[in-house]
């Protein structure tokens, strides 16, 4: 019998996926192991893996397209065998895509006036309720057409939609229903550039960035850090390590450590927002912010609390290495973040809050000044500003500022950081 | 001690500990203490050297210097027992180990294995910590117990002693010879109850003297940090509020009774201790319990004659513990030292006693130290002269003690003492004249 490949769950809550490319074509003979496709999700790219030897009977979705996870996306077989697509016994593939969808989506069953400009993005499907059994394929191909699933009637088996479905669809096919991003069905000027449409994961980052900003009630507490002696801690212990030694401390793993320490004692700010309540979470997992060309991925130091200095800055930067990568470096929900622009000559910034976490720390740049000591003479030191987002329905500013002089406090006595 | 006490008499020994040989007294009590009191005496007379006609400039001390030395002198007498059991050919396992059945122990080794062991007698000896009230906040960096305070790479600026007990005091002396400011906080009326009256009056004033802000009737009520400096805050009843940049808890102890296998096999404790009778056994014949976990005196010469009882009694001789001549005493400065019966005992007794007292400032030997302050004080029986308890509080005490403890054991008499040539010119000749003076008859009065 063939056997099916399944589009992978890349991440806990992701419900669909892109094929980004197919590795091997139909008519390949593959062996397990091989890489068939590579598939973007809005976390990061990874490929799948063939797991039984055979020919690449089938290709159900192809580059480029998109469908739910755990949808069937391919078969392997032996040469010539046969499939029946519509009544294999495929695991019915959910549309609820749309539950990410904004709340302020659309369905307009009239026809509009939406031509389809150059470099639109492809109008998204808004399923607002239920799921829908529906192939990968006619999935793809309803979208292709503008069309709401909801509309389509299914004849395959359990009344799933199948591909013949939609291409019979003989609803109002000139009708576009097409369900915007923001609130307007704007048609912009044409002006001379160049249009870029945005990325599954761009699409992503924007939307949650904006309903971060929207729903959540920002609030920001800043503090300087005199950051020498830190300095000097790390550079001592660096010093006393080999030259690749993976345990070599940046300033940035000083700071996570500082934040977990922080948060164990302020463990009202290591929480989640829940609508009615606040879950204070036991697992203190802070996420690094990482800039990408193709996005900001958030990759999680778990259990950071738990580690000490030298294996936080090595789990560091295989989180990195593997996110630079292209693959996903984590699994484990943060429960807090630390976004670093320092290396960039920031003096200082704010940056948003990943919900359903409560806090973002935004670490800038160190630079040189001239403050007074407590003698009350000038002196220079190498000052760092960090600058705390805060959603004001878990924390409120007291704690905020006791939660970021705490952190400031571990920095500025890095000796308690080496316990 | 039991351990090679049981070697020597012809017993298979084997000891398992979890942390390091010597126990609290030699590695995280007694002895780094007094290690550290050494070297903060040695620098307090480098501030007096001009009484003596010796003149430096150089006033300075470094205490991770003095952490060094504290620690080689532990290090090297737990080398010193690990060589005696080696001697004596005592079997040493580095685990956790618990009791399993009557006369089976459980031992849970660090990397995660485990093994049974058949003896035909236990000896518990697992301890004690130190207490930490939860809405005390210990958190090991600022709110530390005299562990931590032991570990310090610097004098703290600024330091809150919570409890006005020996450890208290010691502490207090200590880093306030060391130049920090010392604030200690006592519940009750007066710091170390458990001495003589006049004598803990006397230790305050002294301490007070010296620059160390004692507080007392004033239970604290709450703690908290206070970023970004780290400095604990200090909410105490009827004072202001206090801030400063360590507070060291010593408030007892906490008896290690828990996870031992005292519930699987019935033997009877409380939070009071594991019970014993006067040769160390518990409920279960062939199981004894010598130490702090019995809860009776927490001292570590107490332990030690607890854990020789029990051995020689497993090993068939006739013992029986005797808690009535224990010697307390506490390392200030000044020292402090006591054996026998206190003042209020005997007046609650009916016992007509007199009383006698001699000053270390007549004495030529504390003038010559230029430590005259002090005094010896000496109860008697009133008709049988016999000596009850004798109180001290000047320059080694702690030391002279141990004449003491020999008067009182072997329940000597005026008369006797009288009797009994003491050196001249030492700081002894103090407990001759206070024992003299009971009857009017001291010399140097």
């Amino acid at each position: 019998m063939a056997t099916e490949i399944l589009l992978p769950q890349g991440g806990q809550d992701l419900k669909e996926a892109t094929i980004a490319r197919w590795l091997k074509a139909e008519g390949d003979q593959v062996k397990a192991g091989d890489l068939l496709c590579e598939i973007e999700t809005e976390k990061a790219i990874f490929e799948v893996e063939a797991e039984s030897e055979g020919i690449l009977l089938k290709v159900l979705v192809g580059g480029g397209e998109t469908a739910p996870t755990l949808s069937v996306i391919g078969y392997i077989g032996a040469a010539g065998e046969k499939i029946d697509i519509a009544s294999s016994g495929a695991p019915q593939p959910q549309t609820e895509e749309a539950d990410n969808a904004p709340r302020t989506s659309n369905i307009r069953a009239v026809s509009l006036n939406v031509s389809e400009k150059k470099g639109q993005t492809p109008p998204v499907v808004a399923n607002n309720s239920g799921r829908i059994k529906i192939s990968g394929r006619a999935f793809n191909s309803a979208k292709k057409k503008g069309l709401d699933p909801k509309m389509i009637t299914g004849t395959g088996p359990g009344g799933r939609i199948i591909e013949k479905d939609v291409l019979n669809f003989t609803g109002s096919v000139t009708q576009h229903q097409s369900v915007v991003q923001a609130s307007s069905s704007v048609s912009y000027p044409d002006l001379p550039g160049k249009h870029v449409p945005l990325s599954k994961m761009r699409q992503v980052i924007a939307r949650r960035l904006q309903e971060s900003m929207q729903q959540l009630p920002h609030f920001y507490v800043t503090v300087s850090v005199e950051m020498d002696e830190a300095l000097r801690v790390r550079a001592d212990f660096n010093r006393a390590l080999n030259r690749h030694d993976k345990r070599k401390l940046s300033v940035n793993d000083l700071i996570i450590k500082a934040t977990a320490l922080s948060l164990e004692e302020f463990y009202e700010v290591n929480c989640h927002f829940r609508g009615d309540h606040l879950l204070y979470l036991d697992d203190i997992n802070i996420g690094v912010a990482v800039s990408l060309p193709r996005g900001l991925v958030v990759p999680v130091v778990e259990h950071a609390d738990r580690l000490p200095l030298g294996d936080i800055a090595e789990e560091t930067k295989r989180l990195i290495g593997l996110t630079k990568a292209g693959k996903q470096a984590s699994v484990a929900p943060g429960s807090f973040t630390i976004s670093n622009m320092g290396m960039l000559e920031v003096e200082s910034f704010t940056a948003i809050i990943n919900p359903p976490e409560c806090g973002i720390l935004a670490v800038s740049g160190i630079q040189k000044k001239v403050v007074v000591s407590k003698s009350g003479d000038l002196c220079i030191r190498q000052m760092m500003k960090m600058t705390l987002s805060a959603d004001h329905r878990a924390v409120d500013g007291v704690l905020a500022a006791s939660f970021t002089n705490k952190i400031k406090y571990h920095l500025q006595n890095p000796r308690t950081l080496l316990k | 001690m039991a351990a090679i006490r049981a070697a020597q008499l012809g017993a298979d020994v084997t000891v398992i500990e979890k942390k390091v040989l010597g126990g609290t007294c030699l590695n995280r009590g007694c002895v780094p203490t007094k290690t550290l009191l050494q070297s903060a005496r040695c620098y307090q007379s480098v501030l007096n050297s001009r009484e003596f006609g010796v003149y430096n400039t150089m006033q300075s001390f470094r205490f991770d210097k003095m952490i060094k030395r504290k620690d080689d002198i532990v290090k090297t007498n737990v080398n010193g027992i690990k060589h005696l059991f080696q001697k004596n050919k005592i079997n040493f396992l580095e685990g956790t180990a618990s009791l399993e059945d009557q006369n089976t122990v459980s031992i849970l080794y660090p990397d995660g294995k485990t093994e049974l062991l058949k003896a035909d007698a236990i000896i518990l000896a697992t301890g004690s910590e130190p207490l930490t009230p939860n809405f005390l906040k210990f958190d090991g960096d600022r709110v530390i117990t005299t562990t931590e305070a032991l570990k310090l790479d610097k004098v703290p600026k600024s330091i809150a002693i919570v409890g006005g007990s020996v450890s208290g005091c010691e502490f207090a002396s200590l880093f306030s010879q060391l130049g920090a400011e010392v604030h200690l906080i006592e519940m009750l009326e007066g710091i170390v109850p458990t001495e003589d009256n006049e004598i803990a009056s006397k230790l305050s004033n002294e301490l007070k003297k010296s620059g160390i802000n004692i507080l007392t009737n004033s239970p604290v009520k709450a703690i908290e940090r206070i970023y970004p400096s780290g400095d604990v805050k200090l909410a105490v009843k009827g004072q202001a509020s206090l801030q400063v940049e360590y507070c060291l808890l010593t408030l007892g102890r906490k008896l290690n009774t828990e996870n031992i296998g005292l519930e699987t096999l019935d033997i009877k404790h409380s939070s009071a201790g594991i019970e014993v009778n006067t040769q160390m056994q518990t409920n279960i014949d062939h199981i004894y319990a010598v130490g702090d976990i019995t809860g009776k005196l927490l001292l570590a010469h107490v332990a030690s004659e607890q854990g020789i009882i029990a051995v020689e009694h497993i090993m068939g001789k006739k013992v029986s513990m005797d808690y009535q001549t224990v010697p307390a005493f506490i390392y200030t400065h000044p020292e402090i030292s006591s054996v026998g019966r206190q003042e209020d005992e005997l007046k609650k007794e009916s016992i007509n006693y007199l009383t006698g007292k001699n000053y270390f400032k007549s004495n030529a030997m504390a003038m010559g130290m230029g430590e005259g302050d002090g005094f010896v004080k000496v109860f008697v029986d009133t008709k049988s002269h016999q000596i009850l308890g004798i109180h001290m509080i000047g320059p080694h005490a702690t030391d002279l003690v141990a004449e003491a403890v020999m008067i009182i054991k072997n329940k000597m008499t005026v008369e006797q003492i009288k009797d009994v040539i003491h050196p001249h010119p030492t700081l002894s000749e103090v407990i001759k004249e206070a024992v003299l003076a009971t009857i009017d008859q001291a010399i140097h009065g």
